[in-house]
């Protein structure tokens, strides 16, 4: 720093460059009179700035306490967005996933595996096997389970067996706890998909009688009413109850999703087709907090994503669609079961790829 | 080209759409013939141009599939329908299972009365698994048994007692041991995909190896013919040379059209023996030809339609055969359409002892009097061969495998069922009835 700013003008001293005797000590620049006020400057302003960002810190904590303490939703409006799900990670080892079902808080993922041992699977959220839930030795003959749905009260779960044509419920660890029996039995009875409304009253899809239909029990399992006859439903798969009651039915082999007043009038649909939000072979559904209708398209290798809107008449409004063919991370094998928790996850029986897929927003 | 015929483009394009026009119009009402899940009217509620039922399993531009088929395995997209969850159709292929239908069984004895869901077996067995009662000793409801019954006797002119097998259906489905299509998850099937006897009489080889397809025997779109089954059989060749039956191939009639729904030509259910015609499923006899169609049927020798055992159907159709057609029409048509493929099977009375001009298949079994579908199932076997003779004996190429060949009854039963070597039946008389 020598000759820096020696001539206290302003300007710059350089030193003549005098090669110093060896024997001769390097001379010491002198040192100016302003030195020292320069430091004391400097350390003035250091504890300026010391004290500044104290202060900030002590701010900052103060707001995280007042965030932590009161925080309040932000008062800035949310975009209405229609933003698809992503592929989250896949949980494998189910042969043939068919039916899926978990409960609200994720914890309890239920899947309905159709081939190899024919059992519904009980994982824990973060997709371990943790119980298997068999079918009663009693009921004889084969079983395969299909469709899943969590009693919303009880938290029991139901599960629809094809050849047996029964309904065995068990606990949410995957417990046998009993086999319905209607108090007025149903000739020819083929239990199919399976949901509950908010208040606890069941609905199935029945193969069997005089045509296929939808059929809404209360909690007495007392057939309350019967609904869809008129449409000729084939092979009408899984279904799902949105709160205000109307009733989602995927109307498999006719391509269709019928959507249901609660008192069993036709309230909207989406028919076959290869265009964009038409369907080819519809079989699972699920609706998520949201009010987002979730149809899972077996042949379509993929699910499709609506909501219901009411104007200027009620109608499926298409918000897009997920998924393609194949066995990467988010492409499907003739996919069948669709469930939605709580938290914004949706889960997806991915059957011929034998695994169940959890997507999420 | 157009021009070459001194027409111009416009001319061209109208006569093209002229003859795309016509064409479909010849071909919808063939696809809507055969009257079960694969005719366009039934998918779509309408047999125009305009049905859309196409894109159910089809992608115009975007398929990644063959035939633009909206999936990568065929098989599969069957499957999706005819699995083991019985997801979109009655029959289940898989497990072998029938499944009741909608709307169609009020009134009959397999009425709505029966909780089930499960009509019976389906015919064909299944390709993981079947119920046929094959035979186990420990399980004597459940096995092959020889049964009496009533019979006009025209020569004696009066009622004769009859002897002859029974195989009943399983109450639950049991691994398969042989099949025609090797599904993932069969536990004991190992085909060896040779077409067995295919080509001429006199060819060198046993056989091709081929690898069959559900589309290689069926149509998915429906030919109103007994099973959907193409007239010519097309599997994949893997190895060596495949003889397709000449153009235009075997057709096996249909029925006349059952009311929508009728799924009991399809399945094992009922058993043409007096008394023991009922509607539970395990009633059913896997051996047997002769099951009612449409009814119960009754005995009474003297009806003109009665057959030779004296039964007569509901409403005048009766056997395996579908129902308006004959017996031996239809034993004749089936087993001309299975030796499409096996070739230098099909063998004259005397084939027993008249040598062929082949040197493989010198002496063969008759089949001019009997249904190759008599004694095998077209899908899938749960009969058991743990015998010597067929772990050692060998396939005409020299190979062994203790496959049960798709025969209904375990080991040499399905022998015994008609020939009766141990003369635990009267095989050269009838007895007469007390």
């Amino acid at each position: 720093m020598a000759g820096i700013d020696a001539t206290g003008d302003g300007t710059m001293a350089i030193p003549e460059a005098t090669p110093a005797p060896e024997d001769e000590p390097l001379p010491t620049p002198p040192l100016g009179p302003d030195t020292t006020d320069e430091d004391e400057d400097r350390r003035r302003r250091r504890w300026l700035l010391l004290f500044v960002l104290l202060g900030l810190l002590l701010i900052l904590i103060f707001l995280a306490l007042w965030y932590f303490l009161f925080r309040q939703p932000l008062p800035v409006p949310l975009p209405n967005t229609i933003d698809l799900p992503g592929y989250t990670t896949s949980f494998y080892g189910a042969d043939n996933p068919i039916g899926v079902a978990v409960t609200p808080d994720g914890s309890r993922i239920y899947v309905a595996q159709s081939e190899s041992d024919r059992v519904v699977l009980v994982l824990d959220g973060g997709g371990s096997l943790i119980a298997v839930a068999e079918p009663p030795a009693s009921t004889g003959s084969e079983h395969v389970p299909v469709w899943l749905a969590i009693d919303p009260l009880t938290a029991e779960l139901y599960v629809s067996d094809r050849p047996t044509g029964q309904i065995h419920v068990y606990d949410r660890d995957g417990a046998y706890q009993r086999t319905l029996a209607l108090p007025s039995p149903i000739p020819g009875w083929q239990p199919m998909g399976l949901a509950f409304d908010a208040a606890g009253n069941l609905y199935v899809t029945d193969l069997g009688g005089a045509a296929p239909r939808v059929e809404m029990f209360d909690r007495s399992l007392t057939l309350v009413r019967t609904f869809g006859e008129a449409d000729r439903l084939s092979f009408p798969n899984s279904l799902a109850v949105d709160p205000a009651g109307n009733v989602y039915v995927a109307d498999s082999n006719n391509g269709r999703l019928m959507v249901y007043r609660p008192d069993g009038s036709t309230l909207a649909q989406v028919g076959r087709g290869s265009g964009k939000g038409e369907l080819a072979l519809p079989r699972g559904v699920a609706i998520d907090g949201r009010g987002r209708i979730y149809i899972c398209d077996s042949t379509g290798q993929g699910v499709l994503v609506y909501r219901l809107v009411d104007d200027p008449s009620p109608e499926l409004e298409y918000l897009g669609f997920f998924g393609g063919s194949g066995i990467a991370d988010g492409r499907f094998g003739y996919p069948n079961g669709v469930a939605a928790d709580g938290r914004g996850r949706l889960y997806v029986g991915d059957t011929t790829n034998d695994r169940v897929q959890m997507w999420s927003y | 080209m157009g021009r070459a015929f001194g027409i111009g483009p416009r001319a061209t394009v109208a006569a093209a759409t002229a003859i795309l026009a016509a064409w479909l119009f010849v071909v919808v009402p063939s696809t809507a013939a055969d009257g079960g899940p694969h005719d366009a009217a039934a998918n779509s509620g309408i047999s125009t141009l305009a049905a859309d039922s196409c894109a159910g399993c089809h992608r115009a531009h975007t398929a990644p599939g063959e035939m633009l088929v909206a999936a990568p395995s065929p098989d599969e997209l069957c499957l999706s329908c005819h699995g083991s969850a019985g997801l979109g159709a009655t029959t289940d292929v898989t497990l072998g299972i029938q499944f009741r239908a909608a709307g169609s069984l009020s009134g009959t004895p397999q009425d709505e009365t029966d909780p089930t869901a499960v009509a019976g077996a389906l015919r064909g067995g299944g390709f993981l698994s079947a119920r046929i009662g094959s035979g186990s000793d420990a399980d004597a409801a459940n096995r092959p048994i020889r049964i009496s019954y009533p019979r006009w006797d025209a020569t004696a002119g009066r009622l004769i007692t009859w002897f002859s097998t029974k195989v009943p259906v399983l109450p639950a489905g049991q691994d398969v041991t042989s099949a025609h299509l090797a599904l993932p998850g069969a536990v004991a099937v190992t085909p060896t995909g040779t077409a067995w006897g295919n080509g001429p009489l006199g060819s060198a080889s046993t056989g091709p190896v081929v690898e069959l397809r559900c589309a290689s025997c069926h149509n998915p779109h429906g030919n109103g013919r007994y099973r959907i089954l193409n007239p010519i059989p097309a599997p994949d060749v893997i190895s060596g040379t495949f003889t397709e039956v000449a153009s235009p191939g075997v057709s096996v009639t249909d029925a006349t059209q059952p009311p929508a729904g009728e799924i009991r030509n399809y399945t094992v259910i009922e058993a043409p023996v007096l008394g023991d015609v009922g509607s539970d499923p395990t009633a059913g006899d896997y051996w047997r030809t002769y099951r009612p169609w449409d009814g119960v049927p009754t005995y009474d020798p003297i009806d003109p339609l009665a057959d030779s055992h004296g039964i007569v159907p509901a409403t005048g159709s009766f056997g395996d055969q579908p129902a308006g057609t004959t017996g031996a029409t239809w034993r004749t048509q089936m087993t001309a359409w299975c030796a499409a493929c096996h070739t230098r099977y099909p063998a004259p009375g005397s084939a027993a002892t008249t040598p062929s001009i082949d040197a493989v298949y010198t002496y063969r079994h008759q089949t001019n009097q009997t249904a190759c579908t008599v004694c095998h199932v077209a899908h899938g076997s749960n009969a058991e061969m743990p015998g010597t003779i067929t772990g050692d004996f060998p396939y005409p190429d020299g190979t062994t495998a203790a496959s049960s060949r798709l025969l209904k009854i375990n080991n040499r039963g399905t022998c015994q069922a008609c020939h009766d070597p141990t003369g635990t039946i009267p095989y050269t008389g009838v007895v007469d009835n007390p």
